[in-house]
């Protein structure tokens, strides 16, 4: 089943190794242009589910500058599910893409006179 | 005064979850409001929260319901629905004796249905819940059809402020799903055919209860439009919950379900619209056809379903 799109974000950053919520959220928002912003509690709800499924687990616990911290990390079948879906969305990209080169050929083809 | 709202809004929480999990969410939501540049921060992290809380405490109530094939959910739905149904049913005797002066005559074989489709449940054999549930499907739709047919002698008034609330009628696609579930439980393994006539089943036995029930005319209707709302709001709220807990195969469940509800109404709305004299039963060659066909489509709808319900589970 395709994956929605805050939850292959949350995936995705994850490849880059362990991390605690607030940097999964600002990176979020950063590789999707802004589009995915998660608030605490969508994030955290996301995290708990994928959890849940055995896609994330938590890492560790800290304190940082009075603020408690909890890091996640992808498991082997997370990573499985993030690049499955990542080959899915690239295939279907080739779909359109292909099919718009083809399309700019036919214009520049000189017509018959 | 940030904290002190976020703080508020985390109450939204589960207690357990807001003992184990609070301060990391709080310190999270906190950072979040302090880094983002764009108005109404706050109140972004502040709705957040409380829509994490609500589908906490959604999912906590559901159990894994919600990740379930609908088929799989309605057999963990079932027992908590028979159970509901034998309570419903027997709560109606208070307000019949006292409005009525006694229940109506298909009582008896609505409640102890009921109780045999609960003791059904509980025992584990499906078979015996679909024999149960099905007396108490079929009466509570055919409620709606005897009103096409101008009246409703099953009735039972749930009294709700100085409104009366037709328990039959409100209770039909709660009656229906019960009825499907343990349609679809008793069903399992077996050929599709016969998969289709069980769930077939309280369908025919609306038509046979509408036809009982022709002969008579009552004038109060109107009574019929509040649980009529409330039995489609129903209808609508649990097609989409169940359309939500799974794409595709609930989404048909929930289109049946509605179609289910609505088709009485839209019936009983046809046959007011028709202009014939007052004060009489409505004529054969009116109110049978639309009956029929009332009760044709929540029958075609419950059957494919049936039908269906063994590709989805494979």
């Amino acid at each position: 089943m395709a994956l929605r799109e805050p939850t292959y974000f949350v995936l995705a950053v994850l490849l880059d190794g362990p991390l605690h919520g607030y940097a999964i959220a600002t990176r979020v928002a950063d590789l999707s242009d802004g589009r995915v912003r998660p608030t605490a509690g969508t994030l955290y709800g996301a995290l708990e589910r994928l959890r849940s499924e055995g896609l994330v687990e938590i890492e560790r616990e800290e304190v940082v500058e009075g603020r408690k911290r909890r890091y996640h990390r992808l498991t082997g079948d997370g990573e499985r599910v993030v690049r499955t879906e990542a080959a899915r969305l690239r295939a279907a990209a080739e779909v359109v893409e292909l099919r718009g080169v083809a399309a700019r050929g036919r214009q520049r083809r000189p017509r018959p006179a | 005064m940030s904290r002190a709202l976020l703080r508020l809004c985390l109450q939204a929480y589960p207690r357990r979850r807001r003992n184990q999990d609070g301060e990391v969410l709080l310190d999270l939501a906190r950072e979040l409001v302090a880094t983002d540049d764009r108005r109404f921060a706050m109140s972004r992290q502040a709705v957040g929260l409380v829509r994490g809380g609500i589908a906490e405490h959604r999912s906590r109530v559901l159990g894994g319901v919600a990740a379930m094939p609908w088929r799989d959910a309605l057999g963990r739905l079932v027992l908590p629905l028979a159970a509901a149904n034998a309570t419903v049913w027997a709560a109606t005797l208070g307000p019949a004796l006292s409005v009525y002066g006694g229940p109506g005559r298909l009582w008896l074989v609505i409640v102890l249905g009921s109780v045999v489709a609960l003791l059904g449940t509980l025992a584990g054999t499906r078979t015996v819940a679909l024999l149960g549930a099905v007396p108490v499907a079929a009466a509570a739709v055919a409620t709606w059809g005897s009103f096409a047919f101008g009246h409703g002698h099953v009735r039972f008034p749930i009294v709700i402020g100085s409104v009366f609330v037709d328990g039959s009628q409100a209770w039909m696609p709660a009656a229906l799903l019960l009825a499907v579930a343990c349609a679809a439980g008793a069903a399992s393994g077996r050929r599709p055919i016969r998969v289709g006539v069980l769930a077939l089943t309280p369908a025919l036995a609306l038509g046979l209860s509408a036809a009982m029930t022709f002969d008579r005319y009552g004038a109060y209707w109107w009574v019929s439009v509040g649980p009529l709302l409330a039995g489609a709001s129903l209808a609508v709220l649990g097609g989409v919950a169940l359309a939500a807990a799974r794409r595709g195969g609930a989404a048909a469940l929930a289109a049946a379900l509605v179609l289910a509800a609505l088709t009485p109404a839209l019936a009983q709305v046809a046959i007011r619209l028709i202009p014939i004299a007052t004060g009489g039963p409505r004529p054969l060659h009116i109110s049978l056809p639309i009956g029929l066909a009332a009760v044709a489509v929540p029958a075609s709808a419950c059957m494919l379903l049936a039908r269906r319900s063994r590709r989805w589970a494979r």
